[in-house]
């Protein structure tokens, strides 16, 4: 059984869906950080940061619907009406979907507005509509109402293997038949205590250079036996492995790496090969979009755009790639998202071209 | 279920709540009906009413992680509950470091940054180190047990609030059926804390006093802690390495509602969708179910749709609360049950339902109120959440 993407919703600084994600690949859109000021011990630091535009949903959504819903649900019922939309298809053809969002820190801001209720007025004024919307899958249930979908939903947070945990499960459930398809995604806010941390972390790390951001991706995956053609490509393989495990970069199935938002790769500090990082196929975009962990299926929907295009975008950091050469022979495109401690998140699609 | 799906089957077990250390210490409360609660000694708030909670005394787990990193009482009350698991399977240290073997654990808080004093800090513009941050980045429940285990398999964490540990062990379950891992290690973990007891004092559905599910004179739920933790492996492989199966997940449904944030469907379709699809995943004729432990939290709604959907999907068969005894340990829930339950058909007997004395009129079905034996090997164990989910498993006991 083949499992094929059928639709991507990707959303976050450069706007929503495919056509703006390619819009910022190709270098036609250009998209300047935010800069977020940090104060510690006294100091001001400055954090840049992509900030999500997400005022697209109002054409699937009227904005009245919106009033009560947090920031974080917002961007993911983003991602999910767009990739629905991409794939053509409509909330009525949703009858046998599962959905899956995955996300590193759920809707944090909604958490400190939470915090904020009882620790301004007291814990008996505590505010309940922020207590439901702070739960991590607050995102999956509007998504289930406003579409009204009724099959399983699943949220799970895994920090950077959220994306990859997620895929694991969608493709699990098709294949045991639980599902005709799974409309997936990833989705991360930024907040001020984001900021702070990533700053604070940022000034013990070798390459304080990181930009954050928010956003991330949303895909309709569908068995092949009961969809209407390959869309983007084919899911073949997912998985969380060891770095030394992880698929390797070459001509035919180059390799698209979360570098975490730093300006450059900095593979090598995940365990990445030097012979690696000088190959042509070797290819970083999220300091185009932010650091945070659903960055990573914001990669996932620049590989399929790559798929579908039959072309691979110049990455930002420049490694003197030939693209003509790769996209020539280009079967398919390995993900890979470096985790906290030894995994690596590890996906692979396939062009639907050459199968 | 695909045609070639192995037979999942339970090789260790490990239960930790305020009913008991250990799964054999929360039945002998469930059965004798054993209520620690009383007013939190971790936290205070300035609530009118100190509502009753189920605290796991003391210090859990004391663990420090390699880089001295204390984890979070969540993590450890998971570390806590999967030592007893692995050790209950026999699981050696070559097995651990030479199998393919997943993590899948469900939580409802220990994915969260809530930690109030550093965010007060933060927000007063007193500049808080980073110790709570990195405490939690350090304590994703179910990457904390692959590092505990030095595991190399797919690690997830569900957040799926309430039925978070009933989803976590029907996702292993899945994982094993489809030959993705030889060994997962499942369930869920949850600990108490002031966000979640002031979050469901804000909803008005905690009680003020000890819960009572599905009595007329409930009036909301009691909040509690604890982790339950599975390991799962297939039939094949259990045998081959001379394990003893505990028990088996024959069945797993999960279906959401699509109906309100924090209100059950009125009608039940969500449960009635994910116990019929649980139930034709399993296999099992329905009148060898012998008895269901309910979600029953002890709050209006749930309690009264509950009733209602298991009157009219599994009419006469027995059913009951355990959260009388545990509380309502949220992420931790649906594990510790889907592990009572088991350990019930180990038994051939049901605990009463502790809370219950008086029926209500308009429900059509009412709990068990003493211990019940049976002869049968089939139980159901439902989680009902935040978000409309619902998710049930089908559980096997070891047999004769």
């Amino acid at each position: 059984m083949r499992i094929s993407v059928q639709g991507i919703g990707p959303f976050g600084c450069f706007g929503a869906g495919a056509g703006d994600l390619e819009a910022l690949l190709t270098g036609t859109r250009v998209v300047p950080p935010e800069i977020d000021k940090i104060e510690r011990d006294g100091n001001i630091f400055e954090l840049p940061w992509f900030k999500a535009r997400t005022s697209k949903l109002e054409a699937f959504i009227p904005r009245k619907k919106l009033r009560r819903i947090d920031r974080f649900s917002t961007m993911a019922l983003l991602g999910a009406h767009l990739a629905i939309a991409d794939a053509g298809v409509g909330p009525e053809d949703l009858e046998n979907t599962g959905i899956i969002v995955a996300t590193g820190y759920g809707a944090s801001g909604t958490t400190f507005s939470f915090l904020d209720s009882f620790l301004n007025k007291g814990d008996r004024l505590s505010v309940p509509t922020h207590f439901s919307n702070s739960v991590h899958n607050a995102a999956a249930a509007h998504i289930t109402v406003l579409l009204g979908i009724k099959g399983p939903c699943l949220t799970v947070s895994q920090f950077d293997l959220s994306v990859a945990s997620a895929l694991f499960t969608a493709v699990s459930w098709l294949q045991e038949e639980r599902v005709t398809s799974v409309l997936v995604g990833g989705v991360d806010e930024y907040n001020p205590v984001v900021g702070y941390a990533t700053a604070g972390l940022n000034a013990e790390s070798p390459d304080p250079s990181t930009i954050a951001g928010e956003g991330g991706c949303f895909f309709l995956l569908s068995r092949e036996d009961t969809n209407n053609g390959a869309g983007y490509g084919y899911l073949t393989e997912v998985d969380m492995v060891a770095q030394d495990k992880a698929p390797r970069p070459s001509n035919t199935h180059p390799v698209i790496v979360g570098s975490q938002g730093y300006g450059g790769c900095h593979g090598k500090d995940y365990g990445v090969d030097d012979s690696d990082l000088s190959h042509d196929s070797f290819l970083c975009y999220d300091s185009l979009y932010g650091k945070f962990p659903a960055a990573a299926a914001i990669d996932l929907g620049a590989a399929c755009l790559c798929l579908k295009n039959r072309h691979l975008f110049p990455p930002p950091q420049g490694t003197g790639m030939d693209k003509s050469t790769i996209s020539a022979v280009l079967k398919g495109i390995h993900c890979l998202s470096p985790g906290n401690d030894t995994l690596w998140g590890a996906v692979t699609l396939a062009s639907k071209y050459l199968l | 279920m695909n045609k070639t799906a192995k037979k999942t089957v339970i090789t260790g077990m490990g239960c930790l709540s305020a009913a008991g250390a250990t799964l054999a210490g929360n039945m002998v409360s469930l059965f004798s009906k054993v209520r620690n609660l009383g007013p939190s000694k971790r936290f205070t708030t300035d609530h009118v009413h100190r509502f009753p909670v189920f605290e796991v005394p003391g210090q859990v787990d004391e663990t420090v992680d390699k880089a001295g990193t204390e984890l979070t009482r969540t993590t450890r009350l998971a570390l806590a509950a999967a030592r007893e698991a692995v050790d209950q399977s026999g699981l050696t240290r070559e097995d651990l470091s030479s199998k393919r073997i997943g993590v899948c654990m469900g939580t409802s808080t220990g994915c969260s940054l809530n930690s109030i004093q550093f965010y007060d800090d933060l927000r007063s513009r007193r500049s808080p180190g980073l110790s709570p941050v990195r405490r939690y980045l350090n304590s994703n429940p179910a990457a904390c047990i692959a590092k505990r285990y030095g595991l190399n398999g797919p690690v997830q964490t569900v957040v799926n609030a309430c039925s978070s540990g009933t989803d976590a062990l029907g996702i292993g379950a899945s994982w094993i059926q489809q030959g993705l891992c030889d060994i997962v290690i499942a369930g869920g973990t949850d600990e108490l804390s002031r966000v979640t007891y002031n979050g469901f004092i804000s909803l008005m559905i905690t009680d003020h006093e000890p819960s009572r599910p599905f009595d007329v004179t409930r009036n909301g739920l009691n909040l509690g802690e604890g982790a339950g933790i599975m390991v799962l492996e297939s039939q094949e492989h259990a045998l081959a390495g001379g394990r003893v199966p505990l028990g088996s997940i024959l069945g797993y449904g999960m279906s959401c509602d699509g109906h309100h944030l924090v209100a059950p469907h009125p009608k039940g379709l969500g449960l009635k969708k994910a116990i019929d699809h649980a139930v034709t995943f399993s296999k099992v004729p329905r009148e060898e179910i012998m008895f269901v432990n309910a979600h029953g939290t002890g709050t209006r709604d749930n309690d009264r749709v509950e009733s209602m959907v298991l009157a009219d999907l599994l009419p006469g068969v027995p059913f009951g609360s355990t959260k009388g005894c545990t509380g309502h340990t949220l992420g931790a829930a649906g594990a510790l049950e889907a592990a009572f339950t088991v350990a019930c058909l180990n038994e051939h007997r049901m605990p009463p339902s502790t809370g219950f004395t008086e029926k209500e009129s308009e429900m059509p079905a009412s709990p068990v109120s003493t211990t019940l034996a049976f002869k049968g090997n089939v139980a159901i164990s439902q989680s009902l959440a935040f978000g409309g989910n619902n998710s049930v498993l089908v559980l096997e006991g070891k047999g004769e």
